[in-house]
C-alpha cells in the first residue's frame, strides 16, 4: 500500500490482481446483478487508487478497507435502482449429468434468492466472514460496526437464511 | 414433527453446505483489463502534466540542456573574444573586390 500511495503501477496490479476476483464475487452477490456488480468493482478500485493515502493500517487491515468502499458502492447502487429479478449464472455446475446440473442451478438460485432477500448489513457480513475470508474484527470494521454487533448481525443473518431456505427444503434436498 | 423441530433439523448443516456450493460468478472478460486501464485515464486526466511535474520528472535532462547552453555561449562567443588580439590585422581576411573585373553588364549579357 505503501508503494500505492507513491504511485507505483506495479503494486497497483498486484493489488487488483490478488483482489478483483473476489472483489467481483462479493460485489455480484450483493447487488445481485451482474452490469452493477462490474460498475462497482471497477469504481471501487478506481478510488483505491485515487485514495490509497487514505489508507492507515493502525485503523484496520487493507481488506477491511477495500471492501468497505466496495460495501458502500453496493448499497449506492441498491438503493438508487427500482426492485428487480436477481440475474444467476445459466451453468453454474459445469459439464455433467444435465439433471444434476439443472439441479445444481436450481439449488444455487434458490441459496442466491435467499441472501438477496437478506437486510444489506447481515448480507454483508455473511458474505464478508463466509466467502470472504474477512475475520470478524475485520467484517466489523468494512461494516462501521462494533464486534458484538456485527456478531449479532451474523447470528441474525444465519436465522433467516435457515427459515428462508427450509421452507424450500424440498426443492433443495431432492437429489 | 413441527415445522420448527423441521428448521431445527434442516439447520445449520444443510445451509452450510448449501452456500459451500454457490458457484463463483463467472468474471466478466476484459474486467481486469477495464480496471487497469481506468488508472491510465486518471494519470491523463487527473494528473496533467504540469509545469511543476515535469520539473520534478524532467530535472536531470533540464540542468544538462543549461549547462550546455551556457558552456556553448562561453566556447562560442565569450572565449574567442577573450583570447584574440586585440590590434588583429583582418585585411588578409577580407576579400577585396575589384568592381573593374566585374562582368560588365550589357545588353547582350541581360537575359
Amino acid at each position: 500500500m505503501a508503494r500505492l500511495t507513491d504511485g507505483d503501477e506495479a503494486a497497483y496490479e498486484m493489488l487488483v490482481d490478488r483482489h478483483l476476483h473476489s472483489a467481483y464475487r462479493f460485489a455480484y452477490r450483493m447487488v445481485g446483478q451482474y452490469g452493477e456488480a462490474e460498475d462497482a468493482v471497477q469504481e471501487a478500485f478506481l478510488r483505491l487508487w485515487q485514495k490509497a493515502g487514505q489508507w492507515r493500517a493502525r485503523r484496520g487491515s487493507f481488506k477491511a478497507w477495500f471492501y468497505r468502499l466496495l460495501y458502500n458502492l453496493c448499497v449506492d447502487m441498491m438503493r438508487r435502482r427500482p426492485p428487480f429479478e436477481p440475474e444467476l449464472d445459466e451453468d453454474p455446475a459445469g459439464p455433467g449429468n444435465p439433471a444434476t446440473e439443472l439441479h445444481a442451478t436450481q439449488r444455487a438460485r434458490l441459496v442466491m434468492a435467499a441472501l438477496l432477500q437478506l437486510p444489506e448489513r447481515q448480507r454483508a457480513a455473511l458474505l464478508l466472514t463466509y466467502y470472504e475470508g474477512l475475520t470478524n474484527r475485520e467484517a466489523a470494521t468494512t461494516l462501521n460496526v462494533g464486534v458484538k454487533a456485527l456478531e449479532a448481525l451474523l447470528v441474525r443473518g444465519r436465522r433467516t437464511l435457515v427459515r428462508t431456505l427450509a421452507g424450500r427444503k424440498s426443492e433443495l434436498l431432492e437429489d | 414433527m413441527t415445522d420448527a423441530g423441521d428448521s431445527n433439523q434442516f439447520a445449520r448443516e444443510q445451509v452450510d453446505r448449501m452456500l459451500a456450493a454457490l458457484p463463483d460468478p463467472p468474471l466478466p472478460p476484459g474486467l481486469r483489463q477495464r480496471v487497469l486501464s481506468q488508472r491510465g485515464v486518471l494519470r491523463g486526466g487527473e494528473r496533467p502534466w504540469s509545469t511543476g511535474r515535469v520539473m520534478r520528472a524532467f530535472w536531470p535532462q533540464l540542468v544538462g540542456l543549461a549547462a550546455a547552453s551556457v558552456l556553448g555561449f562561453l566556447s562560442g562567443v565569450v572565449a574567442p573574444g577573450l583570447f584574440m588580439e586585440p590590434d588583429t590585422d583582418l585585411t588578409p581576411y577580407i576579400v577585396a573586390l575589384d568592381v573593374n573585373t566585374l562582368p560588365t553588364l550589357t545588353e547582350e549579357t541581360m537575359p
